[in-house]
């Protein structure tokens, strides 16, 4: 067997999903356990009707040690989940620098990954008191942070027409002494002009972890909050209503975008994960025209030098 | 699936919700309070082990699984989802049993106090209703059902805002006092003074000033070549800068032999300059220019306005024209005139200030005055009151033996002189303090 990366790739994977395996035994273990006490919680409380508040506190206090033993171990098996993806993006990530034209993909199979990617992007469950962290549902990123290569942001680049364009591309570099990405388009098939090379504005990095609106609502969009949405089947964010927030950790947005064609001005509500649904920053519409201005300078200095 | 599972549980807590309040009263009032009143795990969040096939049933086919077949990458997106499901599920656990363990702990306290006490049930519930969280001390799980957020003890600040308001007024309507005469006094002080308001001479003006320098710098021996370059190039631009066509001629009539002298003389000194250099640029940029001699040069304008004054001067000087002429010319201080717009506006204002002081230290003198009398009134009634009081007590004194008639006479026509001196007091400060009043109204 060759020792190549992909076959280290390949052997981490294995041993991560062996130990995921015992892992999920594991928990089945611990909610016996969880199950049992919460039984004679119910028990006491029902049945025995002259019962001490001392007593109902020590059951209490066991259950919920219990539950923290349970959600412990799940995380555990959630971990390595995760740690599976990320050596199999890393891979990705690896393949494309690599060889950057190996095949194209068709369209409607990468619409089917970049819907996988947004239902198995990590799910935070925080904490009783926990605060979600940045790039968790709706939380921004914080001011500096830097998209790490192969991260999927949102982009504004030019279209065809006069009006700038927000696309889903991915990171390739970042240069922090001109703080400027380089971004590919995700449909390969649209690099044929080359990459975008953009400032830090223009580029909004996609939320890293889904929020679960059970434990962490006040980490979804609000209700009429505007935002940019992913409009479905395309690689375009638009500006769009949330319409409904998610309900569960499955469940995606229910957004209304601004179209004219329909005469109320919004399109029916469509849905979009949580991934693809970022803050809309009304001051990131107005393009500028900064680098013609700096062009026509530098031609001119070049005149004088000539002369 | 995950529908189905809400549903189940905010179903029921909405039905031990209204149990619940409904039931507390009674239960704090009995010694030994029962707690199924107060808890209800019917109801708690779990995903029971034997609806595993049911709502996780990617997690319950791993584990029926061997080792051998263990875990596939197909079944990871499934199995993520599942466990999503377990953990979410087991984080709400976590936030039911706090709520239920603070509640449990606060409802030992008041079993505790209960004890103790003869009738804590009405300050307690007295200080809830005050504070307006009632339900948030009696049902945490309702918080916790509805926000998912920690907040057991939440305590509404005191509302003093009034207070505050009523603070920040009294200042405002205080009685006015010396301290106020004499801040007015200072006030009245500052704005009577003398101010100086003399304005400096006009000196020369920039362009004359900057004229003058260029003179001096001509005059100066080793001028550069630049400098005579430039005033010869811009001769004719100068000549043309001058308004008139009369001007304009005069002026090219004088200079052409003058001028031109020297600057063809420097010209060739500057021609033997440059075949030293010949590769300096700067030299060679001159050559260039001198052959477009009308394109005018960022300091002719300079040069002109000196060339304008030495015309003057020697036009006066020559008597073509007076010195009235030239002085006619100069046009009118407008600065001037705006700076005495501006100090008599200013005067104006100052004059009016001081008499708004004069008249508001007038009004604060007479409140002053007023408030004393209110004062001496208030003592007058005062003194009043003591003597009703004294006479009142003096009348219900028990009568001791024939003198009590005697006593009683005596002393009453004292209170009546008394009684009479003071209520004439009061009248005169009362007249004398209404007819002040109507003054203190104005301001």
């Amino acid at each position: 067997m060759p020792f190549t990366a992909d076959a280290v790739a390949a052997q981490q994977v294995q041993e991560r999903l062996k130990s995921l395996f015992g892992i999920v035994h594991d928990i089945e273990k611990k909610r016996t356990i969880c199950e049992q006490s919460l039984t004679a919680l119910q028990r006491y409380s029902s049945e025995d009707k002259g019962q001490s508040v001392q007593k109902t506190k020590s059951l209490i206090k066991a259950a919920m040690s219990q539950t923290e033993a349970e959600r412990e171990v799940i995380q555990k098996a959630l971990q390595k989940i995760y740690e599976i993806r990320n050596i199999k993006n890393e891979r990705r990530i690896q393949a494309r620098s690599s060889a950057a034209n190996k095949e194209l993909i068709r369209k409607g199979t990468w619409m089917k990954m970049l819907q996988s990617s947004a239902q198995t992007l990590p799910l935070f469950v925080g904490k009783v008191g926990e605060k979600p962290p940045p790039l968790c549902g709706a939380v921004p990123a914080d001011r500096n942070y830097i998209g790490k290569v192969g991260e999927m942001v949102a982009a504004l680049v030019p279209g065809q027409g006069e009006e700038d364009i927000w696309i889903l591309a991915e990171v390739v570099t970042y240069n922090a002494v001109t703080n400027k990405y380089e971004v590919d388009d995700i449909l390969k098939e649209q690099n044929q002009k080359g990459r975008h090379t953009l400032s830090k504005r223009k580029v909004v990095p996609l939320p890293l972890m889904r929020a679960d609106p059970e434990t962490n609502p006040e980490a979804l969009f609000l209700p009429r909050t505007l935002v940019l949405a992913l409009f479905p089947q395309t690689t375009c964010f638009y500006k769009a209503l949330v319409n409904k927030p998610p309900a569960s950790h499955v469940d995606e947005y229910e957004v209304l975008f601004e179209d004219q064609a329909y005469p109320e001005g919004f399109s029916p509500p469509l849905c979009v994960a949580q991934r693809y649904v970022i803050p809309c920053r009304q001051e990131n519409r107005g393009a500028t025209t900064l680098g013609a201005k700096a062009q026509g300078s530098d031609s001119e200095a070049e005149e004088v030098m000539q002369g | 699936m995950m529908s189905s599972k809400r549903s189940l549980t905010s179903s029921k807590s909405g039905k031990q919700h209204t149990g619940k309040l409904k039931e507390m009263p009674t239960s704090s009032r009995t010694k030994e309070p029962k707690l199924p009143d107060l808890k209800d795990f019917t109801n708690v969040p779990v995903i029971r082990q034997m609806d595993n096939a049911r709502l996780v049933p990617k997690y319950t086919s791993i584990l029926s699984k061997t080792v051998e077949e263990g875990v596939v990458m197909d079944d990871l997106d499934q199995l993520q989802h599942d466990l999503e499901k377990l953990l979410s599920t087991n984080a709400l656990r976590t936030r039911f049993f706090l709520g239920e363990y603070t509640q449990a702990d606060k409802d030992d306290k008041k079993t505790n106090m209960t004890a103790k006490r003869k009738k804590p049930d009405e300050r307690t519930k007295f200080r809830e209703v005050k504070g307006g969280i009632r339900f948030l001390k009696r049902d945490p799980f309702k918080l916790n059902e509805h926000t998912y957020k920690e907040i057991p003890k939440i305590s509404l600040p005191r509302n003093d805002n009034s207070d505050k308001f009523w603070a920040s007024i009294e200042p405002y309507c205080a009685p006015v006092s010396k301290d106020n005469v004499a801040f007015l006094d200072s006030l009245l002080q500052e704005f009577s003074k003398e101010i100086d308001t003399k304005i400096p001479e006009v000196g020369e003006h920039y362009s004359k000033l900057w004229s003058d320098e260029l003179l001096g710098e001509e005059h100066s021996v080793g001028r550069p070549f630049k400098k005579i370059q430039d005033k010869k190039n811009g001769v004719h631009s100068l000549i043309e800068s001058f308004g008139s066509v009369l001007t304009q001629r005069l002026l090219a009539a004088t200079i052409q032999d003058k001028v031109l002298e020297v600057g063809e003389s420097a010209s060739n000194a500057e021609a033997t300059g440059s075949t030293k250099n010949g590769d300096d640029c700067k030299t060679g940029e001159n050559k260039t220019n001198k052959a477009e001699s009308t394109r005018p040069k960022p300091n002719s304008h300079k040069v002109g306005t000196c060339l304008d004054r030495r015309l003057l001067k020697e036009l006066v000087e020559q008597g073509i024209l007076t010195k009235e002429d030239v002085q006619q010319e100069q046009p009118e201080d407008e600065l001037l005139k705006e700076i005495k717009k501006c100090q008599d506006e200013l005067f104006t204002i100052n004059e009016y200030n001081l008499d708004e002081l004069n008249k508001l230290r007038s009004a604060v003198l007479n409140d002053i005055h007023c408030n004393q009398l209110k004062d001496d009134l208030d003592k007058v009634d005062k003194q009043l009151l003591d003597l009703y009081n004294s006479f009142m007590v003096a009348v219900k004194q028990p009568a001791e033996g024939k003198d009590e008639k005697v006593f009683t006479e005596k002393m009453k026509t004292d209170f009546e002189i008394k009684a009479n001196a003071l209520l004439r007091q009061q009248h005169v400060l009362n007249r004398e303090i209404n007819s002040m009043t109507d003054m203190s109204m104005l301001y």
